[in-house]
């Protein structure tokens, strides 16, 4: 690797990784925000503390990639979140929104270093916001590094908590600590026995088991066990549950749990343990967690020196993640799977020398071994393929965080109440798709809340609540996924939309007479044409929902739209799994062979050129008594045969469907079915109307792969395109 | 196979009087390594570093609806790239494709994209691939002196001092020395490389495809059906 490659890839990795905690932040800062919305007002500790973690996380990423805006707006936003969790500042709406704006520069950030060029402009905004940050921190009046003088060690009422144990509290534990008291809980000890290889994940686990009845505060190492392959661990919760609900929450892990008695109350129970926790074997732990980076030998007293910086290493340990995974660069998934695809080929190869082989007798044996020896490559390059496409998958989750954060700006700027509702997020797809996918659904979303929600007062007098609901869902049937976005606003205004749909010359008004509802409602998909007659700031022109449609259609997806004048719009988007490997019909023309992506064809069957009629200087067949007009792919490319006949007399209509509408597609053979993998043509062959692609088919041969929808809306007149 | 001879003989007169200032003082500055080939009857040349492979013609996947210069696409080792016909991006006239005929696997420069994207594989269809020659910086002049169809695509025009003696001692029957032709013209491969879709070549109505555009795009697949 050069020192540039090297530099690239480190950038990657920081990007990358920066971007993860990014959406895993934005995540905290809206399930906070839905807290806040709710009645109660009281936020999860955790979600605080999980937040201030990311910022954390993040900071020291900057530092270590050299991203000073980021270093300067984490480090300020470090302690406006540090306040916060301490309680020496209240969440406030004003707050949130700077929490939530802070996202997005770091999104901003992340993006310009990506592309190598820092705008100046933006380095300004950073210094801008970290301004603000700050005076929204001084409001508390401390400084929050200064939280320093530690309180001395009391108010904590009459529990029998061990002095040492308070020592070693971190700061935000003792504040914890306190509230817990001060909210009137009981305090409990959870004691437990992990193995050393697998304490992350056991102690995830345990809180995770824990977290419903009672809040960890705290969790520190017994001093001795017996057995030197584990370790005991004292996690100590505040609840307002009995220690019997305690104990039932836990039962799936082998751990006691005893109440924290309070002095005088009651007489002290036995303590199980020989000697109380102690500073030394918490460090243990850490040395035992960084094992496998550098060799245990740091010297505990040291770590001992600078308690603040190790006790924030303990705190903030999420450097090191505890799930088993890697992130991955998607282009190396792609050059795996053309590897994939290559060795497809080689089999193919193997396969035609085998045959070869079985025609002479006296290799018959060795016929068969080969035989055998193929099949059971066929077996695992299958494994192997569908393996590698599993990986490309990521949740649409990812997207519908970016989108909660949309609605929450979009919903404040144009002045209406939204009730953003999600379901599905798990669903999967290719992470291509995914990606593709955050712009077009952005669009729609800000469609629905700008076009489609009616102000407060038209929903009042409709009946309708104060709150609009904007629901996106996503499902899996099948080989695809299907994405809904619904809004309970006004539903789309069929009359102006064809008024202006006729007033631009893009139907006649006799053409609009004959317009299902449906096909009306799908007019806003033309370009140019939006719902409201004037354009507004916030969504500007009306620009989009052409673009959405092309953006994915791109993606091999359909857009449904179904609108109910007065009850809203639904807006349905079916998308294959994957775009990697789809199945496809090969067929031949004019002496070239494509491939026809098999989701789009409806069927194909043998037609004798005396069929075709000629209707308004169009090319149909009836199937089935009902008309169906035909492309020809050698016209439509304009191919030149080569054969000595200039026309078949026969040849395959291959039917494709582009939502109600059918075409035929007149080609001169069909070839079989396949599974192909769509390769780009690259940037420069990009948008060739009526091809989607490129496939290889083995023996250095490579065919086109037909874009069936722009076929189609190059042979059906005009008001189909919106279909 | 070409009929090399016939072709060399019809050497431009331009290009006589361009060889007797060959003469000129050699300096020895900034080198750089160029492959040349031979389009038709002039010798071509690329700077080393552009190239990523030479490989041998195989069968090209046609294009519709694409400017005629491209002559479809081909994958190598799982890679789709767009081949340019050379002949026809330089306007010169369409030959068939012949048993020496390679394809050149060049990538398109970062600067010529957009900074972020990476950069992608283009294939360049030559007549013939004829060596690596190291270019004195001093010996390459801008191309003033050219006015064919192809000046647009042209970076400069190399003249070749050093290495005549040498591979003549080893007996080495390359045209380019037997001849005495030490010109070299050194392709602008970002201009050959940058083309617009819809410009090069309009789609969309069947009558505004131009007679002879098809034409050429015919005559450059028949020059791969032979």
């Amino acid at each position: 690797m050069t020192p540039n490659e090297r530099s690239e890839k480190a950038r990657d990795e920081f990007l990358s990784e920066s971007q993860e905690i990014v959406e895993q932040l934005n995540r905290d800062l809206l399930s906070i925000s839905a807290l806040d919305r709710s009645s109660e007002g009281r936020i999860d500790p955790d979600l605080l503390n999980d937040a201030f973690r990311a910022v954390h996380s993040l900071k020291g990423l900057a530092g270590l990639f050299g991203v000073s805006r980021m270093l300067q707006l984490s480090h300020q936003l470090e302690e406006l979140l540090d306040a916060l969790r301490l309680g020496r500042l209240q969440m406030s709406p004003l707050i949130l929104d700077l929490l939530f704006e802070a996202v997005e520069l770091y999104q901003q950030i992340i993006a310009e270093t990506g592309q190598g060029t820092p705008v100046d402009a933006e380095v300004q905004l950073v210094g801008h916001f970290v301004t603000r940050l700050r005076e929204a921190a001084r409001g508390v009046g401390v400084s929050s590094e200064a939280g320093g003088q530690k309180a001395p060690l009391q108010g904590f009422g009459e529990f029998d908590l061990d002095p040492l144990l308070l020592a070693v509290l971190t700061e935000y534990e003792e504040y914890r600590l306190r509230e817990n008291i001060r909210e009137g809980k009981q305090l409990y000890r959870v004691i437990v026995s992990f193995p050393l290889a697998t304490i992350d994940m056991d102690l995830e686990q345990l809180k995770a088991s824990l977290k419903p009845v009672g809040e960890v505060i705290t969790y520190l190492p017994g001093a001795g066990s017996a057995d030197p392959a584990r370790i005991d661990l004292e996690v100590m919760i505040g609840s307002a549950h009995s220690e019997e609900e305690i104990r039932e929450a836990v039962a799936s892990h082998p751990v006691s749990v005893q109440r924290v008695s309070r002095r005088g109350a009651e007489p002290l129970p036995p303590r199980t343990e020989p000697a109380p926790p102690s500073r030394q074997p918490r460090d243990g732990i850490d040395a035992a967690r960084a094992e496998a980076v550098e060799p245990p030998c740091s010297p505990p007293p040291a770590a001992e020196q600078k308690p603040a910086e190790g006790q924030i290493e303990k705190d903030t340990g999420s450097l090191k993640s505890v799930a088993q995974t890697v992130r991955v660069d998607i282009r190396k998934l792609d050059h795996l799977m053309n590897v994939v695809g290559e060795l497809v080929l080689a089999r193919t190869g193997i396969q035609a020398i085998q045959n070869e082989l079985k025609r002479d007798r006296t290799q018959a044996e060795l016929a068969r071994a080969l035989q055998d020896e193929l099949r059971v490559l066929s077996r695992k390059l299958n494994e192997l393929q569908a393996g590698i496409l599993e990986v490309r998958m990521v949740p649409l989750g990812q997207v519908f965080d970016k989108l909660s954060r949309v609605v929450r700006k979009l919903s404040r700027e144009a002045g209406k109440d939204i009730r953003f509702v999600v379901s599905g997020a798990d669903t999967e797809l290719d992470k291509l798709i995914v990606e593709e996918l955050s712009d077009p659904l952005m669009h729609v979303i800000r469609n629905a809340i700008d076009h489609g929600i009616e102000p407060g007062p038209a929903r009042a007098s409709a009946g309708k609540p104060q709150a609009g609901t904007v629901a996106i869902s996503a499902e899996q049937r099948g080989n695809h996924v299907v994405l809904t976005v619904e809004d309970d606003g006004a539903g789309i205004d069929r009359e102006g939309l064809l008024r202006r749909a006729i007033a631009r010359g893009l139907l006649t008004e006799e053409q609009a007479r004959e317009l299902t509802p449906g096909e009306v409602s799908n007019l806003v998909f033309l370009p140019g044409l939006s719902t409201r007659d004037v354009a507004d700031e916030i969504s500007g022109r009306g620009v989009g929902m052409d673009v959405v449609k092309t953006n994915i259609a791109r993606l091999s997806g359909i857009i449904d739209l179904d609108s109910e004048p007065g009850h809203g719009t639904r807006l349905t988007i079916t998308l294959p799994i994957t775009l990697a490997i789809i199945q496809a019909l090969v067929i031949r023309c004019a002496g070239r062979t494509y491939a026809i992506p098999l989701n789009s064809v409806m069927e194909s069957l043998m037609l004798s050129y005396d069929q075709i009629r000629t209707i308004e200087r169009r090319e149909v067949i009836t199937l089935r008594e009902q008309t169906l007009p035909l492309l020809r792919l050698d016209d439509a490319f304009h191919l030149r045969r080569t054969e000595t006949k200039a026309q078949p007399h026969h040849g395959y209509v291959v039917v494709v469907a582009l939502a109600q509408h059918r075409l035929g597609i007149l080609v001169d053979d069909l070839l079989g079915q396949q599974d192909i993998v769509i390769k780009s043509l690259g940037r420069s062959l990009q948008g060739i109307p009526g091809i989607a692609g490129a496939t290889e088919l083995g023996g250095q041969q490579t065919a086109l792969v037909l874009d069936v929808r722009a076929l189609a809306e190059e042979a059906l007149p005009k008001a189909v395109e919106a279909a | 196979m070409k009929p090399h001879g016939a072709a060399l003989s019809r050497a431009r007169p331009m290009r006589a009087g361009s060889l007797t200032e060959a003469a000129a003082p050699r300096d020895s500055g900034e080198t750089r390594d160029v492959l040349t080939f031979a389009i038709g009857d002039e010798e071509y040349a690329l700077d080393i570093a552009n190239i990523r492979e030479i490989i041998k013609c195989r069968p090209i996947t046609e294009v519709p609806r694409v400017p005629p210069f491209i002559a479809g696409i081909i994958a190598v080792r799982g890679v789709v790239m767009p081949v340019i016909d050379l002949r026809v991006r330089l306007r010169l006239p369409v030959t068939p494709i012949g048993p020496r005929s390679r394809i050149l696997v060049v990538m398109q420069r970062a600067a010529s994209a957009q900074k972020s994207l990476p950069a992608e594989p283009f294939g360049l269809i030559v007549d013939r691939v004829d060596h690596v020659v190291q270019l004195d910086e001093h010996d390459i002049e801008p191309p003033t002196m050219l006015s064919g169809p192809e000046a647009e695509f042209i970076a400069g025009i190399g003249r070749i001092q050093r290495a005549d003696a040498s591979e003549a001692r080893h007996g080495s029957r390359d045209p380019l020395l037997a001849h005495q032709r030490t010109l070299l013209i050194l392709l602008d491969l970002d201009r050959v490389l940058s083309f617009d879709l819809t410009g090069g070549a309009p789609h969309g109505g069947q009558a505004s495809r131009g007679e002879a555009s098809t034409e050429v795009l015919s005559s450059s697949k028949e020059r791969l059906l032979r």
